[in-house]
């Protein structure tokens, strides 16, 4: 029922009490979300804490919500709020070695993933997606990614590995991201 | 840079969101990348696209590679048929530390034990000594300093178990040794070899040459009488 209807739309019948609009609204962009978090945090654990306070705050600011507005903006904007609230929290934390008992508490209300057999087989599916996009990539581009994401280095060593200026390397994994971002909203499982 | 159309604000470089997504900006620079987010949703909207490939590829990384086992790997090394004997023999035994330390430890013991001992026994040794008084014109020198000596000496170490035999416990000085024909004529060498060694240092030589012989040159000149070679020959010629 809800699937055909646009963000705009949902967020208008969440307003009006209706959970279910907005369950749909979480179900659309929860990935989106976590990947931001993620981005922005570099940490699972945390990316999946910020993006469930997100989405809480986006439901307690249903009202504040312009229409003017694009929904995915309004929500991204939470989240980086979200995030920077936790880095800030975390840093406090670190601070006051308070760390691990908070953490353990917040923990209790999250749900592993992988114990879901409809998520297992859609993370299959959208590794083969992945793959295809990654493999498709110019050999340059491809080249970046793979040491970025899977030998784990640095610009400064894949700089100096393929001795390259640093701000080449930079502009290489943006266009290399950029340019895998554009081939996955073509596939069915991320829609924009 | 770049302008932001509905704001008028300076936009981060791509460059910048890549150094900030992973985490190798500086400190200053995540400040004010932060506050910019807050302010310009395009730029975070290019975050948050750029953070969701980064998290597909980071999931496939994750899921296919991280869980893989790092494969065993077997270099196919080529067998080398031209091993040699020592290392066929001996290749196992050096392979181990602790028998390849016992395997040099025990052949430097039998080394040893050869330059202490090098005629075999302690019994040799002493009937070598009793040979030498019981004979003396086979005495030779205690170190050979010729090969020849050196020869002669371990024909004589051969011997001695057959002497041990004849004279044991009897008292009776040995008889003298039966040596074949060139080892007379060594055992001569010896005799005279030992004689010149025993003559004082000190001792006057006698010269060969008289001193008041004729010399060559004007021994024409002298009064004779010595029978000469080439007398000899004429009265030989004449006889004939």
């Amino acid at each position: 029922m809800f699937t055909t209807l646009t963000d705009e739309k949902l967020v208008e019948l969440a307003v009006s009490k209706d959970s279910e609009a907005f369950g749909e609204i979480v179900k659309r962009w929860e990935r989106k979300i976590f990947a931001l978090c993620f981005g922005m945090l570099g940490r699972e654990d945390d990316a999946r804490d910020a993006a469930q306070e997100t989405f809480i705050a986006a439901y307690r600011n249903l009202a504040n919500f312009r229409g003017d507005a694009k929904v995915s903006s309004w929500l991204h904007r939470i989240a980086v709020n979200q995030c920077l609230t936790t880095k800030r929290r975390a840093k406090t934390r670190s601070e006051d070695f308070l760390d691990e008992e908070t953490h353990e508490e917040d923990r209790v209300f999250m749900v592993p993933p992988h114990l879901s057999p409809l998520r297992t087989t859609e993370q299959n599916e959208r590794l083969f997606y992945v793959r295809q996009a990654v493999t498709s990539l110019p050999t340059d581009l491809r080249q970046v990614i793979v040491m970025k994401e899977f030998e784990d280095m640095t610009f400064q060593e894949i700089s100096e590995t393929l001795e390259l200026p640093l701000s080449t390397v930079k502009s290489r994994v943006y266009t290399a991201l950029k340019q895998l971002r554009m081939k996955l909203e073509r596939t069915p499982l991320e829609v924009a | 840079m770049n302008k932001n159309k509905n704001i008028e604000k300076v936009c981060v470089h791509g460059e910048e969101i890549v150094s900030y997504l992973y985490d190798e900006m500086p400190a200053s620079g995540r400040k004010l990348f932060e506050s910019h987010l807050l302010e310009c949703s395009d730029c975070t909207d290019d975050f948050a696209g750029l953070s969701l490939a980064r998290l597909n590829v980071y999931e496939w990384n994750n899921n296919e590679f991280a869980a893989m086992q790092t494969p065993t790997i077997l270099i196919p090394y080529e067998n080398s048929d031209r091993d040699s004997w020592f290392q066929s023999w001996f290749g196992p035994i050096f392979s181990a530390p602790k028998l390849a330390a016992g395997g040099i430890l025990a052949a430097a013991a039998i080394v040893f034990g050869f330059v202490l001992f090098p005629s075999g026994n302690l019994e040799n040794n002493i009937s070598i000594n009793e040979v030498k008084t019981a004979h003396p014109t086979a005495t030779m020198p205690d170190k050979p300093s010729t090969p020849m000596v050196a020869e002669d000496q371990q024909l004589v170490e051969v011997k001695i178990p057959n002497l041990l035999n004849r004279n044991d416990n009897s008292g009776v000085t040995a008889k003298p040794i039966m040596v074949s024909k060139p080892f007379a004529k060594k055992r001569k060498i010896d005799e005279r070899v030992a004689a010149v060694k025993m003559t004082p240092k000190t001792k006057n030589i006698q010269p060969l040459t008289p001193l008041n012989a004729p010399r060559l040159t004007n021994f024409e000149d002298e009064d004779d009488n010595t029978l000469r070679l080439t007398d000899l020959i004429a009265d030989s010629n004449t006889d004939k």
